[in-house]
């Protein structure tokens, strides 16, 4: 719904748009009455849009440089200023360019000459703190109504106006337009209800404002003359204007439409209309009524003559809907982040339930789990410790007997070779075991088994058992073919595969390539020896039993 | 100019603001409790699933530690381990100290020593001194620690098989702790054997016979 007021010199008039229905609402003649106080508080949050129609406004075209901005705007305010001295109730507005020339901004000025008519009622309005959205000119406004009308490029509007003053039924304006813009208007009174010398005057008055626009080089002066009128009239007075356009004024370019027509074009329906006591019920449409629609229907229309202190109540308004809607956005905010975060939170509830479910659950296998296990003397891992470092200890708990028993059997078979010195250790590495024998580089290199596994073990897993045999060939009657013979045969029987891992080294061989023979023939003097030395290492598991 | 004057001098009236400020003050306030009192309650909520994960993983740990322990007396752990202590490997401190089993292992040998079949003049003992021993692999900053000795044993016999008899002797007689023979070097002293002639040892034998003991030491 839209509240819109209509001021003209005689009264004041409330309207109601609501959707496409103008409702005269109520009437008011001078401020004194409480009734537009009772008005403005009955509903003092609805803003208000202020029409004026006024025959003290004044109308002046004029040229401005096209200039933009500041440079602009101190024009216009230069320009008001000069032109209308004793109101700041101005308005200007640029209407096109010059085509010519410099290309002046062709301007319209206008400005409410007695602002005392409309003080009252603004300060009652302000007094009640009822926003006001703007002021606006009417004849200004009007000209939103020629896109409904017939196409000129000069027209003049003629239509009726309310009461303009307690001694006329009624007022006329004559609106006149260039290209669709308005460049001057005049209201004037509307002494008869005669529809003859109703016609008459009317068409008497649009001639008179034709010789003016004439005159004062707002037409052209051509034959005939480019103007065309759209008179907006209604009931009997249309017969009458008809009747008189026939005759004496028939070189007047003139269209005649019946106001409740156009209003049809318009699509306004008028409601109910408000009357004080004693009056009769009012039918009839006004150019305010058009005007106040169409007003009501645009969504935004710029304020013409209200100053920001005037609409202030308005400003409070948009600024109050701003607060109220940054409420509902904090609010809103609000609650979706805390619904946010309680749909988490509802995750991680579910969550902890779980962790309670499965933790009453372990408990109570932890009890079952409880009544099984019988208690343990010492901390569990110290417990595994010791008993894992006892079964370590006592995997290296070997004693020589089955490894000697092995060297016995393979000895018996050997009665040649003698063994003067048995070494038997255990350990990690042969290095650890044995020191290195001081002979050994005299060993040739295939006698020593390649890839010797007994140095790739792993001390955590395994360890080697190990026997050292240093002896002779006995008896050695210096036939070193013959021991080296035994010897090797002795070692391919060592090497012989058993069960477990049993790695023989030849550290010393009865005979070496390097030496050389000697002696005095015949004699048994200087008959070698032709001693050896073995290793034997065999690989132990920590996990293996003897 | 006095209008103009009176224009700028307008002040905001702030009683038609009043309400809508008021709700958005309310609005603001009710909103950030609200957001807060939630991150609040997350925060709480939060902490509370951590306890709850807390408490579970206490409960689940118990119950490895307990399945565990299950699983070690099925493995015969604890019989294994109340072996170790009755051989003496693990010294309990209800009964004899380190030392005292020191001595009362040593005195024990001497007294095995001297009932072996053995050339007294050609045959000694001596125990090295005790040291920490470590295995590999194993945490050695845990209070449970292994001692180590190492007795000497030099053995003049008859026969290379009174080495080992001797040997296992000292084993069979069950000393408090493990023993392990580490080296034995055994060396003939004459080539030829004369069976008549026992007065003196045909062999000299050096072997290494290592002695274990442990005990729970939470000094360091």
């Amino acid at each position: 719904m839209k509240r819109i007021l209509y001021l003209s010199d005689y009264e004041l008039l409330a309207f109601r748009v609501k959707g496409k229905i103008l409702t005269k609402v109520q009437r008011f003649q001078t401020t004194d009455d409480a009734e537009f106080v009772n008005y403005l508080t009955d509903d003092p949050k609805t803003p208000i849009y202020w029409l004026i129609d006024s025959t003290q406004e004044e109308y002046q075209t004029a040229l401005l440089p096209h200039v933009f901005g500041k440079d602009r705007y101190d024009a216009i305010a230069h320009r008001k200023k000069r032109l209308f001295e004793n109101t700041t109730y101005t308005y200007g507005i640029i209407q096109g360019r010059e085509t010519k020339g410099r290309k002046d901004d062709q301007m319209l000025f206008t400005a409410l000459n007695k602002p005392d008519l409309l003080q009252p009622w603004l300060d009652l309005i302000i007094t009640h703190k009822v926003p006001l959205v703007g002021i606006y000119s009417l004849p200004l406004l009007s000209q939103r109504l020629l896109k409904h009308l017939p196409k000129a490029p000069y027209t003049l509007l003629v239509a009726h106006t309310p009461q303009i003053s307690p001694h006329n039924p009624a007022g006329l304006r004559q609106s006149f337009f260039v290209k669709q813009k308005l460049q001057f208007s005049r209201l004037i009174p509307l002494n008869t209800h005669n529809p003859q010398e109703y016609a008459d005057y009317v068409l008497k008055q649009i001639v008179t404002t034709q010789h003016f626009l004439t005159n004062s080089r707002m037409l052209p002066q051509t034959e005939p003359a480019p103007l065309s009128t759209i008179i907006l009239s209604e009931g009997g007075l249309l017969e009458a204007l008809n009747q008189s356009l026939s005759g004496s004024f028939s070189d007047l370019n003139i269209r005649i439409l019946d106001n409740h027509d156009f209003a049809r074009r318009l699509g306004l329906r008028t409601g109910e209309i408000a009357k004080r006591k004693g009056e009769k019920e009012e039918k009839a449409l006004y150019l305010c009524d058009f005007v106040a629609f169409q007003l009501s229907r645009s969504w935004y229309t710029k304020n013409h003559y209200a100053k920001v202190a005037d609409i202030r109540y308005f400003l409070y308004r948009h600024l109050r809907m701003g607060l109220y809607f940054i409420s509902v956005l904090l609010l809103v905010g609000a609650g979706i982040t805390s619904l946010t975060i309680y749909k988490s939170v509802a995750a991680i509830e579910q969550n902890g339930q779980k962790f309670i479910d499965k933790k009453q659950q372990r408990e109570a296998e932890l009890k079952e789990l409880r009544q099984k296990v019988p208690q343990l003397p010492i901390d569990i891992v110290l417990l595994r410790t010791i008993v894992d470092s006892g079964d370590y200890l006592k995997a290296y708990h070997i004693l020589p007997r089955p490894a000697l028993e092995k060297l016995s059997q393979v000895l018996n078979r050997h009665q040649n070779l003698f063994l003067q010195r048995l070494e038997w250790g255990i350990g990690n590495s042969p290095l650890k075991i044995f020191q290195p024998y001081s002979k050994s580089t005299k060993t040739k290199k295939g006698k020593v088994e390649p890839n010797n596994p007994v140095d790739e073990i792993d001390p955590t897993k395994n360890f080697i058992e190990g026997l050292r045999l240093h002896g002779k060939i006995h008896p050695f009657r210096d036939d070193y073919l013959k021991a080296l013979r035994t010897f090797n045969k002795f070692v391919a029987d060592l090497r012989q595969p058993r069960s477990g891992f049993w790695q023989v080294n030849v550290l010393l061989s009865p005979y070496d390539s390097t030496q050389k023979f000697q002696g005095q023939i015949g004699s048994q003097t200087g008959i070698g020896k032709a001693p050896f030395v073995i290793d034997i290492f065999i690989k132990h598991s920590h996990g293996e039993k003897n | 100019m006095e209008k103009k004057i009176e224009e700028k001098t307008t002040m905001i009236d702030l009683s038609v603001l009043v309400s809508a400020l008021i709700i958005f003050g309310l609005s603001l306030i009710v909103g950030v409790v609200a957001v807060l009192a939630s991150y609040q309650y997350y925060n709480h909520m939060t902490a509370w699933e951590l306890k709850q994960r807390r408490d579970f993983g206490g409960v689940e740990s118990q119950y490895s530690r307990l399945q565990e322990t299950l699983e070690i007396v099925n493995n015969l752990y604890l019989e294994k381990f109340n072996q170790l202590k009755s051989e003496g490997f693990f010294i309990n401190g209800t009964r004899l100290t380190l030392q005292e089993q020191y001595l009362k292992t040593s005195s024990e040998l001497k007294l095995i020593l001297s009932q072996l079949p053995l050339f007294k003049q050609a045959s000694d003992y001596n125990f090295s001194n005790q040291e920490r021993y470590t295995i590999p692999g194993y945490d050695q900053e845990s209070e449970f620690k292994i001692y180590k000795r190492e007795i000497n044993l030099k053995l003049g016999v008859l026969h290379e098989g009174d080495v080992l008899k001797s040997i296992e002797t000292i084993e069979f007689q069950k000393l408090a702790g493990l023993f392990n023979l580490q080296n034995c070097d055994i060396k003939r002293n004459r080539d030829d054997i004369n069976i008549k002639d026992v007065s003196k040892p045909y062999f000299n034998a050096n072997c290494v016979l290592a002695w274990y003991v442990s005990l729970i030491d939470k000094s360091e």
